[in-house]
């Protein structure tokens, strides 16, 4: 979303928008084709480099509490319930971590934080309404796609608008964590069906809105903006391919 | 389930869409910190919207669910293979508690029977977060992502306990309201034709002879029966495949380990032929009894 926005001016920006989601898919096969740490290693290392060339590295920071909890826990629990045959290093009680299974639960950590990389250069790259013209032109039909990035729009403004339900309910002195988990739930409901309310007043104005402006009136749709495909799609495309190859390759030999 | 294909040309239902999935983002993303497997899920007090909202927007909540459970793994990190089975996961985690609705209630609003309504919506949300959880179960399993047993029972005690707790009081207050909108699902899409039998007669004032109009209305009470029988199929076939998937789910990764059950879904073999092809027949039955709904 436009809060992960970075700009288009760098080597993945460049590129067509439906490039862009073609190198995310082939992107996020790779990291499934190989278990072990090091390619695993290098796969993370090199979504990192794409990180920093395209400046989603400022998002990258800005997770970081999340990329703690995702290496740490993914670690801990790979390595404590994959039973590994191999070195002992730890027992408690009737699980005994190795430690190929330590090497294990870090590569798995590391291929989550790949996909978050990944996620958060995609998103940094691509604007909203160039989600919608990649899908489009890769054959989604176009209603379908537009609802993908009318939710990505919406998204913020129903973040917004629940921080600011929720403020005023506190201020008339609700109080979120008081109760067990049934009271909790039946209190979460003050802030939830206001925020549903708001939705559905501004669904039905922005129905009215997209209709008087022509939504669905032509058979033949036209686009303003025009993204050429040129080379480095091509380039980009082929790079990813031949990381995939050498995925497989590494798996089978 | 033709309705979940012709909504799309109403301008309202897309923007429903748009609404169901940025309203499941917005319950989600603050929850992405809350991990219990990593990569795959979290705690979900979010996962009462798409069943609330189903019972509002029916297809279009369908659509939200599986488009917003995607943009919340975008942003939560969690984007990958199991992106594709939690689509079609939540896909039908938002389709189920309409469809059944709809097969076993009609268009009555729920609650207009006091307690019994209540109950029904209760199991119904029950049966869509045991469809939920055999279908990703499974995928993840397939995929090698996760053991079954580990992350099928989270996906359902997770989706069940916020069903139960929020979906419920939210369905009371909000139903009213949107009803009062104008914005059921059933009643933007009014060119879908009517469920029950009673509305299927067609009565003699038509002008055209009551001949004709007992012919009509024999024909049209016995489409009408037609479609009853085949939803009320879908509904048994939907439901002894999604409680089959988790119980045989469970059973046949528990049973490849041969550990105790506590740590059963973690020790498990991910991605064994075992589990992916042993559930495939629950997988298909609730994939046809979606079909005959």
């Amino acid at each position: 979303m436009r809060a992960f926005f970075v700009g288009e001016d760098n080597p993945i920006g460049r590129t067509h928008p439906s490039t862009r989601i073609g190198l995310l898919v082939l992107a996020c096969m790779a990291p499934l084709l190989v278990n072990s740490w090091p390619p695993m290693a290098a796969l993370l290392a090199f979504y990192l480099m794409a990180a920093i060339a395209t400046g989603a590295w400022r998002s990258l920071l800005r997770v970081k509490s999340l990329i703690v909890v995702f290496l740490v826990m993914s670690t801990g629990l790979w390595t404590f319930f994959k039973p590994l045959p191999g070195t002992p290093l730890l027992t408690i009680g009737p699980i005994t971590a190795t430690v190929e299974s330590l090497l294990f639960g870090v590569a798995m950590g590391m291929r989550v934080l790949s996909f978050l990389a990944l996620a958060l250069i995609f998103l940094g790259t691509t604007r909203v309404e160039d989600i919608g013209y990649g899908l489009e032109r890769l054959g989604v039909p176009y209603r379908l796609a537009f609802a993908l990035s009318l939710s990505f729009r919406l998204t913020p403004l129903f973040l917004e608008s629940a921080e600011q339900i929720a403020a005023a309910q506190k201020v008339r002195g609700l109080d979120l964590n008081e109760g067990g988990l049934v009271e909790k739930a039946r209190r979460h409901v003050a802030i939830v069906v206001p925020v549903l309310i708001s939705a559905l007043r501004r669904a039905d104005g922005l129905a009215l809105a997209l209709e008087s402006k022509g939504f669905g009136a032509g058979h033949k749709r036209t686009s303003l903006v025009a993204h050429p495909v040129t080379r480095r799609d091509g380039l980009a495309l082929s790079l990813l391919v031949t990381i995939n190859l050498a995925a497989l390759a590494y798996r089978w030999l | 389930m033709v309705e979940l294909f012709t909504m799309w040309r109403s301008t309202r239902m897309v923007v429903l869409v748009a609404v169901t999935a940025a309203s499941y983002v917005a319950v989600l993303v603050p929850f992405k910190i809350a991990v219990i497997l990593p990569g795959l899920t979290e705690v979900r007090p979010g996962a009462a919207i798409p069943i609330l909202l189903s019972f509002l927007f029916g297809p279009a909540a369908a659509w939200g669910a599986a488009i917003g459970n995607t943009i919340g793994d975008m942003l939560g990190g969690m984007f990958g293979p199991g992106s594709i089975v939690g689509f079609a996961g939540n896909f039908l985690y938002g389709y189920v508690p309409y469809v059944f609705w709809r097969a076993l209630r009609g268009r009555a609003r729920p609650g207009v029977r006091g307690a019994r309504d209540w109950v029904l919506v209760i199991l119904i949300s029950l049966i869509s977060s045991f469809t939920i959880a055999g279908v990703i179960g499974w995928g993840a399993d397939a995929l090698g992502l996760a053991p079954y047993a580990a992350i099928g029972n989270i996906i359902l005690v997770n989706n069940s306990l916020a069903s139960l707790l929020l979906a419920v009081p939210l369905l009371a207050a909000l139903y009213p309201r949107v009803e009062k909108a104008g914005l059921l699902w059933h009643e933007i899409m009014d060119n879908e034709p009517p469920v029950e039998i009673s509305n299927t007669a067609v009565t003699a004032a038509s002008g055209r002879g009551v001949m004709m109009a007992r012919l009509t209305k024999l024909r049209a009470d016995s489409a009408g029966m037609r479609q009853l029988a085949r939803r009320a199929l879908g509904v048994l076939l939907l439901t002894a495949g999604a409680v089959a998937a988790v119980c045989v789910g469970n059973a046949l990764s528990i049973g490849l380990m041969g550990v105790s059950f506590g740590v059963a879904g973690f020790a498990g073999q991910a991605g064994t032929a075992t589990v992916a092809w042993g559930l495939l027949p629950f997988i298909a039955l609730i994939f046809v009894g979606a079909l005959l709904l």
